[in-house]
């Protein structure tokens, strides 16, 4: 006689033991899907900020500074994003193996998986002008934008002849203008003798953010050699990539050139 | 109404949803695999008598709570035997021992298939006990000797072994090919020649 099997039959009757429902099952399967589909995403968007801050990184700028490249490579390099990818991808992967089934595959088809996921749709969402909003969105995340690289400070030099900040008065053509820098203080920009305008793609107008190699004047005057783009790369929104907000005061040098 | 005669000719499978709504055809299978399981959790554990009743049990149990988890695209003995297996390795974690008895007729056994069909012994039989090999296998992890019982003992096919153990086919084949590769580099330290 099946004394085993009889005595765990009288258990399941006595105990009054009945089959988990099917819903928990599923529901614990959509949550493993969920979740790597998720960190999918996150990683993918990491990958798209990663790449747009990678673009932006000053790289054409780095002659003109006291550092080698590769110095400035290694202190540049958009750390908080990088980690993030790698947090990402590895819990994506985490829960894709975790997937009904995901055993009957090695463990580097669900790695490459992760990873060319990231990659393929972290270009999209580049492509599409996803980056710039997740940047400007991380930037305003308490204790998040401290770890965040802080572009700004190395254009906030104008006494070594870097300068960046937004446009908020044009005095006739391009090349001549107002600025704000990102501290908010405001400055006449006056073309150098050897000036190169910026590339043909980028329209110098009112409310661009745009950075400048050249040579602080005075006080608030500042002779461009070169002015760029601060950001470019697709999704790039006029003013607010940063969440900079200038002060009023705009157009107080006006009068400089109307007299 | 589940007497032998009603449990006859029904799939595994059958009897999974016909006990999802009376738990008397449960005892249908856990008969099917009652001794097949209490065998298996022997190979490759070195419980005791008591402990195996006790961990049957709480397999057929943890089996019977899940049964609407069972993936219909397995075997009913797949499924089972990798429940089988992991209570077997939680049993290990909890008692901290070791899965190291299989020998006597089960040695025998073993060595017989091991050498029948890798042929990587030999005449490997002629020259030790089933015994001697006993003492072999209480020197080779856990994971070898599991694949080599799946295998060799339970009669498994690499794909029920990946399924059992959740590991992709080819690393099963690997862990074999691992594990007779130890079996063989144990006979030479123990300076038995073939």
């Amino acid at each position: 006689m099946n004394t085993i099997t009889n005595k765990i039959l009288d258990t399941i009757k006595e105990k009054r033991i009945t089959p988990k429902p099917r819903w928990q099952f599923l529901l614990k399967q959509g949550l493993v899907v969920a979740v790597t589909v998720l960190s999918a995403i996150i990683g993918s968007l990491s990958f798209s900020v990663m790449l747009f801050r990678l673009v932006n990184n000053d790289w054409d700028v780095v002659r003109f500074l006291d550092r080698s490249p590769v110095q400035y490579a290694f202190s540049t390099l958009p750390y908080v994003w990088i980690i993030l990818l790698i947090l990402f991808i590895g819990l994506a992967y985490y829960n894709a193996r975790h997937a009904r089934g995901a055993y009957r595959h090695q463990a580097y088809w669900f790695i490459a998986g992760s990873v060319l996921v990231s990659v393929v749709f972290g270009s999209v969402f580049y492509a599409f002008g996803v980056a710039p909003r997740i940047h400007t969105f991380a930037e305003g995340v308490p204790v998040f934008r401290d770890f965040i690289q802080d572009r700004d400070r190395l254009w906030l030099k104008a006494d070594t002849g870097l300068l960046a900040g937004e446009i908020t008065e044009l005095f006739g053509g391009d090349e001549l203008f107002e600025l704000v820098d990102f501290n908010g203080a405001y400055w006449i920009v006056i073309p150098s003798d050897n000036y190169v305008p910026p590339p043909a793609f980028f329209k110098i107008e009112e409310g661009v953010q745009v950075r400048m190699v050249g040579e602080q004047l005075d006080a608030n005057q500042f002779e461009a050699e070169l002015v760029m783009p601060y950001h470019i790369g697709p999704g790039v929104m006029k003013g607010k990539i940063n969440g900079f907000a200038p002060p009023s005061g705009g157009g107080q040098h006006r009068q400089w050139f109307n007299e | 109404m589940n007497e032998s005669g009603a449990c006859q000719g029904k799939t595994d499978e059958e009897l999974v949803s016909l006990s999802l709504e009376n738990a008397d055809w449960y005892g249908c299978l856990m008969r099917r695999y009652e001794s097949k399981l209490a065998r298996y959790i022997y190979r490759i554990s070195n419980a005791s008598v008591e402990d195996i009743q006790d961990l049957l049990q709480e397999v057929f149990l943890a089996a019977y709570r899940n049964l609407n988890d069972f993936d219909q695209t397995l075997k009913f003995s797949s499924w089972i035997y990798r429940i089988a297996h992991n209570k077997v390795i939680s049993h290990y974690r909890k008692t901290a021992a070791r899965a190291d008895v299989i020998d006597g007729e089960e040695g025998e056994k073993l060595l017989a298939m091991v050498s029948d069909q890798a042929d990587i012994f030999g005449s490997v039989n002629d020259v030790i006990t089933g015994e001697v090999l006993g003492k072999l296998l209480k020197k080779i992890d856990v994971k070898y000797k599991e694949v080599l019982v799946l295998r060799y003992l339970e009669q498994k096919e690499y794909g029920e072994i990946s399924d059992i153990i959740k590991k992709p086919v080819g690393t099963v084949a690997t862990l074999l090919n691992r594990a007779k590769k130890r079996m063989r580099a144990l006979i030479d330290e123990e300076g038995i020649k073939l």
